[in-house]
């Protein structure tokens, strides 16, 4: 139902035609008076039209100028039953290619699933990220097993005494289109490796 | 009398923090750093394992504690000899596991034997099983890789926590002369611990899942096949991370 009426909103809007016309998100977005924000994908996505005329719902992510080198982290959060499982395009600051990472690319971490990115000074400079629903994603759904403790407190003649009790929990996640993501970019700190010498 | 509450209170606020402490993740930089030839040092003892988390015997004391282990060790011991019995040696599957899938993202890993210490090595280590003092390698960077369990774990005693093939991993790549972490991580195949912070998890083959010991015993092939799946997808899982 919902890709169904994303599929009309989507034939009946006017859609960008290159991926630097959408209105790009700032990564101050992403930051409340110090604390990390979540957005909801599904209200920041605007429609692209690429160029073999398929049509997607997407988020440019502006990165701004990067202190080069950066670890830039690409988090969604799993929700009870559903997972936004984004494609991330890099773009530069013409909008020219420089890296593409399926949903693949992302780890599971408990309650997100993140992608972490390196900008070197090697590479192109990363300006933005075009981040669309996977569409081999699309359809997928997992089953989720998390351990949960429960801790029941009891009185015993003069002591109070705590329970632990353990069950599990499964879930059946499906991914798709919707759910809430965030982009962080912290400075990366070269490491030496010290080498043996040869 | 004031302060020394204080003390007490403060020492018990660090001891809390202290087993709260979430494990470390650091991101790998490959494109930084410049590795391709790493020695695999040798891992900190570990055995298969089976364990219920939060079982409610263990709130009795040491006569609770005795009951619980009394149960536990001979459903652990057929869990070993069952596997020993199907030629399985966690260690060595993860040694060829990780080795293959290194060698496909084109590494080379040079393993120090013993692959695995012996239980009475002096080696001092964290909980974790992490090196406290890391020493000079040949190699480009070394890699410090624990198991922190091993086995099959239930998230309680009720029905709705069944047995899964569970494997919490610990690793860290270091520079050459063990003074830089290039990178650290845990994973979790079967998220039944309660691991603070944000280990990578992995979710368990729904196809190998024994309500009770009982339904275990009954699969020992099945069993080993689970366990070999487990090991198997931490290692990959670990070799995608860096």
């Amino acid at each position: 139902m919902i890709g169904l009426i994303g599929g009309l909103l989507l034939a009946v809007t006017e859609c960008a035609a290159e991926p630097l016309a959408l209105t790009p998100v700032p990564l101050a977005q992403f930051e409340r008076r110090g604390k990390p924000q979540w957005l909801d994908f599904p209200q920041q996505a605007g429609c692209l039209r690429w160029s073999d005329g398929d049509t997607a719902l997407a988020v440019l992510v502006d990165l701004g100028a990067l202190s080069i080198p950066a670890q830039i982290n690409i988090e969604v959060q799993s929700s009870q039953d559903a997972v936004l499982a984004p494609d991330v395009l890099v773009l530069d600051d013409r909008g020219g290619f420089v890296a593409h990472h399926r949903f693949d690319a992302f780890s599971a971490r408990g309650a997100v699933h993140r992608l972490t990115l390196f900008a070197n000074p090697s590479d192109a400079v990363p300006r933005y990220l075009l981040l669309q629903p996977d569409p081999q994603w699309l359809s997928r759904t997992d089953q989720r097993v998390r351990g949960q403790t429960f801790t029941a407190v009891g009185v015993i003649g003069p002591a109070v005494v705590a329970f632990n009790h353990g069950v599990e929990k499964q879930t059946q996640v499906s991914y798709g289109a919707n759910g809430s993501f965030r982009v962080q970019w912290t400075p990366y700190q070269a490491r030496p490796l010290n080498p043996p010498k040869r | 009398m004031r302060v020394i509450s204080r003390v007490i209170l403060a020492a018990i606020v660090l001891l809390l923090a202290a087993c709260a402490a979430a494990p470390v993740s650091q991101p790998f930089n490959r494109q930084a750093a410049a590795v391709s030839d790493i020695t695999v040092l040798p891992m900190r003892h570990s055995e298969i394992d089976l364990t219920i988390v939060n079982n409610p015997g263990n709130h009795f004391g040491l006569i609770g504690l005795a009951i619980v282990e009394s149960n536990r060790v001979p459903k652990r011991n057929w869990l070993r000899d069952a596997l020993t019995q199907r030629d399985y040696d966690h260690v060595e599957a993860f040694r060829v596991a990780l080795t293959r899938a290194l060698e496909d993202r084109d590494y080379t890993l040079h393993w120090v034997p013993p692959v695995m210490e012996s239980k009475s090595s002096q080696v001092k280590r964290h909980i974790n099983g992490q090196r406290k003092r890391p020493g000079q390698v040949e190699t480009d960077a070394q890699l410090d890789v624990n198991f922190g369990f091993v086995g099959y774990a239930a998230a309680g005693t009720g029905d709705n926590a069944p047995y899964r093939p569970t494997v919490v991993l610990n690793a860290r790549l270091l520079s050459a002369d063990g003074k830089t972490v290039l990178f650290e991580e845990t994973i979790l195949h079967n998220q039944v611990f309660g691991v603070p912070g944000t280990p990578v998890v992995i979710e368990p083959d729904p196809a190998y899942f024994y309500p009770d010991f009982d339904a275990l015993e009954a699969s020992p092939d099945q069993v080993a096949e689970g366990m070999r799946g487990a090991v198997e997808a931490v290692a990959v899982e670990l070799a995608r991370q860096l």
